[in-house]
């Protein structure tokens, strides 16, 4: 139990909080009748709901989601089932009402029954006319209304029904019900684009993000013509509460972020750049994760800052050679770490950039930190990290802080990621064979020898890799450190690159040197870059390296087992000649005298940054 | 069974928790809620509060109501005779 504040002297926050931390319908009925008592505390929005079903169990929640961008949503509901006409009639409680905002949520076995009841009795062109019929009769009855009043509304799309008609062949079918509700909802989007001042809200993406099963309240439904349950309903509350603070309060434009148990785990001032996480293993990866998060919104236009209690040194060297961070010094618009109050350092951002303070989130893992800045800068929003970083990301795009409505320059960005996915597919259906499709994907491979970054996740490797491994010996990083620490064994990564991104670590080898023999102990591939070649790229970098050292021969062993049947062909295909069976069991030793070895660096692969090979 | 204490005896505490939930719901003082209280004797208890109380009892106790359940429960005796049928003592 957290601590009981009477309503007395309960702060706003205070109740938002309890609703945060037991979000039931009790809580949210109990919250939002009290809101009203810091009204002058929050600006006032006044709200229509126009629904095709009983909406009227969304107040509460709306009312909280609303309280917590710091709106009072004063929301005024239906009639019941009759959105056309209260958009098209100017005389209609509606236009009388004068909202800010309309919301119009209409399900689609109210607007068309037959698409949702009894899908597989459509022929094409009855359904062709009725999707045609849907869009232009909604189209023209946004238009109607934006002409009579300047209210913004924001128009849900349709959900998909919770059971598909063709069950399991609904996936494959052509004109599949699927298919039909989600080209609807494409041609209300294309035709809501054409009509200022109208938005859709993705109800479709909201569903499938909470699960259908999860949404429907069938008894509801039957007995109240309210199908939402609590989830669904909480979740389109906060939704519309997003919309609410896109569309009326400022843009917030940058991300101020901090550093140590925030862009990475721990502390680099004290465990330094090698102790830090952050990397592609847990607890690292979830860090990294949290930083893709943050460059995603930089991709779609917020700046981003950095003010953090530490040395500009320390921090500029994990920037800049930490191999595993995502965020890169160039990503930043104005960096303040050094020992100053963080508060003076956030003036100093603002300033530098020239924008207010209110357009400025403070992203930190330190309550104390967070509590200061809320008391000293109220302008700027203040998210305080959660305690699990694996929730970093739902916390900063939950507060809805960077949602925004409409294209920046920025945002031309993303039409670039866009090109670039569409360019894949195209190069994987034009390549007139591998070899061809391979050189199109301007692949690139490091290989270098293992150090302690990427040892944790060599060590991964070995243990998670079943299907292109030769020997499926398996290493914790701590027998992998003293396997290492040995005389006479080497271990190298293969980190592999293409133009659609960075795969990070997919490829490992260990060889113990016997001269005048090499001996390969491990050579495995992540199953994500089998077939690209990255093997004989693997074993071309392990000759040359033998041939360097004066050996004469490389060797290594094929341990079968139920899944590495994909390294099978591993040595005969790279003309390794068989030596002994090993031990029985289908195990066996495979040579190749360096002298007479033809293998060569794919062509596929851009050679990059082989420290050892030189 | 999310019930956490199931001390059926003692008449004048149980009642708290199902009274309260109610008063909370309906916008009542805790007080004014009896095991008789029903849509004729509380005038917040519209259809749209019945509603609520359905969703306020599901999410309070961790149950599912059939449709039969949530059309009975029109009076708060009723409402812990549906929880006692799903195996919550309040």
């Amino acid at each position: 139990m957290t601590t009981v504040t009477t309503p007395a002297t309960r702060t706003l926050s205070d109740l938002l909080t309890t609703v945060t931390e037991k979000p039931g319908p009790l809580e949210y009925q109990a919250a939002a009748r009290e809101i009203e008592r810091y009204g002058d505390r929050l600006v006032p929005v006044r709200i229509r709901q126009l629904a095709s079903f009983t909406i009227d169990p969304l107040v509460p929640y709306l009312r909280v989601e609303a309280a917590r961008h710091g709106f009072l949503a004063d929301v005024h509901l239906g009639p019941f089932n009759s959105i056309n006409q209260e958009l098209i009639d100017g005389s209609s409680a509606t236009h009388q009402d004068a909202p800010q905002i309309v919301f119009v949520t209409a399900l689609l076995t109210d607007v068309c029954a037959p698409l949702t009841d009894d899908f597989l009795s459509l022929d094409e062109p009855a359904l062709e006319w009725l999707l045609e019929d849907i869009v232009a009769t909604a189209a023209e009855s946004w238009r109607q209304f934006r002409r009579q009043s300047p209210s913004t509304l924001v128009i849900a799309n349709f959900p998909l029904p919770q059971d598909a008609p063709l069950g399991i062949y609904e996936g494959m079918a052509e004109r599949s019900q699927t298919w039909a509700i989600r080209r609807l909802n494409a041609r209300l989007a294309d035709a809501a684009r054409g009509v200022p001042g109208v938005y859709i809200l993705d109800l479709e993406r909201l569903s499938t993000r909470l699960g259908l099963a999860a949404c429907y309240d069938r008894k509801m439904w039957h007995i109240a013509r309210a199908p939402l349950t609590t989830a669904a309903l909480t979740a389109l509350a906060s939704t519309q509460a997003q919309f609410i603070n896109a569309l009326l309060a400022p843009r917030r434009k940058c991300l101020v972020l901090d550093l140590d148990n925030t862009l990475w785990g721990g502390v680099v001032g004290e465990q330094g750049l090698a102790g830090i996480k952050i990397g592609q293993t847990y607890p690292g990866s979830a860090f990294r994760a949290f930083q893709q998060t943050v460059l995603s919104l930089h991709r779609r236009g917020v700046l981003l800052a950095i003010n953090s209690k530490n040395n500009l040194e320390d921090v500029e060297q994990v920037f800049r050679q930490h191999p595993d961070m995502i965020l890169k010094l160039e990503h930043f618009s104005a960096i303040e770490a050094n020992w100053l109050d963080k508060i003076d350092n956030m003036r100093s951002i603002a300033a530098a950039l020239n924008i207010g303070l209110d357009s400025l989130v403070f992203f930190d893992d330190s309550p104390v930190e967070c509590e200061s800045m809320r008391r000293a800068l109220p302008e700027v929003l203040t998210i305080t990290a959660p305690a699990d970083s694996l929730t970093y990301a739902d916390a900063l795009l939950g507060s809805g802080a960077f949602e925004r409505l409409s294209l920046t320059d920025e945002d031309r960005r993303r039409g670039e990621l866009y090109r670039r996915d569409a360019d894949r597919q195209r190069a994987a259906h034009s390549a007139a064979s591998v070899a061809d499709f391979l050189q199109t994907l301007e692949m690139s491979a490091e290989i270098r020898a293992v150090d302690e970054f990427a040892l944790p996740r060599a060590a991964e490797l070995t243990q998670k890799t079943n299907q292109f491994n030769l020997t499926t010996r398996r290493y914790t990083a701590a027998q992998l450190t003293d396997a290492l620490a040995a005389p006479g064994t080497s271990a190298f990564t293969l980190r592999l690159t293409d133009r659609f991104g960075d795969y990070g670590i997919v490829g490992f080898a260990i060889v113990r040197w016997r001269p005048p023999v090499a001996v390969i102990d491990t050579l495995l591939l992540s199953c994500r870059v089998i077939g690209r070649s990255a093997e004989t790229a693997l074993l071309s970098f392990l000759i040359d390296e033998a041939r360097r050292n004066g050996l004469e021969a490389v060797e290594g062993d094929f341990i079968p087992t139920s899944k590495n049947a994909p390294a099978a062909d591993f040595f005969p295909r790279h003309g390794f000649t068989p030596v002994a069976d090993v031990a029985g069991g289908g195990a066996a030793m495979w040579r190749l005298q360096i002298a007479g070895a033809d293998v060569s660096w794919p062509a596929c692969f851009q050679r990059r940054g082989s420290v050892a090979a030189e | 069974m999310t019930s956490g204490n199931a001390n059926a005896n003692s008449n004048g505490n149980t009642d708290d928790r199902l009274h309260r939930l109610v008063a909370t719901v309906l916008g009542v003082n805790t007080t004014d809620v009896t095991d008789e209280s029903s849509p004729d004797t509380v005038a917040t208890w519209d259809s749209l509060n019945h509603l609520n109380l359905i969703m306020a009892v599901e999410g309070e106790f961790g149950i599912e109501l059939s449709p039969e359940d949530a059309m009975d429960m029109s009076n708060v005796a009723l409402i812990r005779a549906v929880l006692r049928e799903h195996g919550v003592e309040v």
